[in-house]
């Protein structure tokens, strides 16, 4: 029985981390594979800023006041200092004193 | 110290270990987030039924949170293995566009050091390398520092969540109570500033982020992030050619 549930375990984990590999290794395999066209490199100049894009919106979406509040100083802190450390930490005292005693 | 160069002439990509110990150490304040959802994941991970030897296993292979995290919803005392693999898949699978705009570093490493790094790539080691990459810097060895970063602090944390989740489980249950849920949001959006380049950006961004919110709110998982990408990489495509 516990064998079983083992095997099953085993199983599970390895197809798990063969379809995460799958998707980490894969697009890189591909454009390696062919030199991309000129709107292919275009495409892909624009994708790491998309994506950021595309995890922000959503994640502030439906929020309050707190996470619109200090995502707007976070990025004001970002332009003036170009520093990550100092605007993450600049965003992380906004929103802990606005939830503490604000909002 | 290991150095590489690459094929083409001009755009010569080390990688060297300073590179990977820098981009350790600069990944450090995100390891420090991910560390905190690695606890919550250990002990949901018991909770749901998983042995703590079960829960760091799969930390130590399958290594995505967001991934580990639902596949907790479908855990049972018979694992459907083919859903669990599905779900995961298709919760990464916005690596697969993010490791292909890694090219200009990898494709000029050889196939070992290129596909070893691949496998710890994360959302947010990932978002680091491809900034630094932007900016000019031509060590590789940062990408993989920046994922080996990410790996122990999960790890360590999943370890931890598993192991004492009865004790942690009292005190700790809420990344939010410290503000570190907003931790991502205020580094993804750090990192997106330091890509703005000017107003021209401003079309593209406008339409990754309508789409990414539109197919965040009909769709479940992480689709909204790679349809997000997908739509500011055509619209560029479209604007530049």
């Amino acid at each position: 029985m516990l064998e079983d549930g083992n095997l099953v375990f085993a199983a599970c984990i390895i197809l798990m981390t063969a379809a995460t590999y799958f998707t980490r290794a894969g697009g890189l395999f591909i454009i390696s594979k062919i030199t991309p066209p000129p709107r292919i490199s275009a495409f892909l100049n624009h994708v790491p800023a998309s994506i950021l894009v595309a995890i922000i919106v959503p994640s502030l979406a439906g929020k309050g006041p707190a996470e619109f509040i200090s995502a707007a100083i976070t990025a004001a802190a970002a332009v003036f200092t170009r520093n990550l450390i100092l605007s993450l930490l600049t965003g992380l005292i906004c929103i802990s004193t606005l939830r503490a005693f604000v909002f | 110290m290991k150095t590489s160069t690459n094929k083409s002439p001009g755009t010569r990509v080390v990688f060297s270990g300073k590179g990977i110990a820098e981009g350790f150490l600069k990944c450090i304040p995100l390891g420090i987030g991910v560390f905190a959802y690695g606890i919550v994941f250990g002990v949901l991970a018991v909770q749901a039924g998983m042995t703590p030897l079960q829960a760091q296993i799969m930390s130590l292979t399958v290594f995505a949170g967001a991934s580990q995290l639902m596949a907790l919803e479908l855990w049972a005392d018979h694992l459907p293995v083919l859903a669990l693999t599905a779900t995961v898949f298709a919760v990464n699978l916005r690596h697969l566009l993010m490791g292909a705009a890694m090219r200009d570093w990898l494709v000029r490493l050889p196939p070992s050091k290129t596909y070893f790094s691949l496998f710890f790539l994360t959302d947010e080691s990932w978002a680091l390398s491809v900034r630094e990459m932007a900016s000019g810097r031509k060590d590789a060895g940062f990408f993989l520092g920046s994922g080996l970063c990410i790996y122990v602090f999960w790890n360590s944390a999943t370890g931890l969540g598993a192991t004492m989740s009865s004790l942690v489980d009292r005190y700790f249950r809420d990344p939010s109570v410290l503000g570190l849920d907003f931790a991502f949001t205020a580094v993804f959006l750090s990192l997106l500033i330091f890509f703005w380049k000017g107003k021209s950006q401003l079309p593209v961004w406008l339409i990754a982020g309508i789409v990414a919110w539109l197919f965040f709110l009909v769709l479940p998982g992480k689709w909204y992030i790679i349809l997000g990408g997908l739509a500011g990489g055509i619209v560029g495509a479209l604007r530049d050619a």
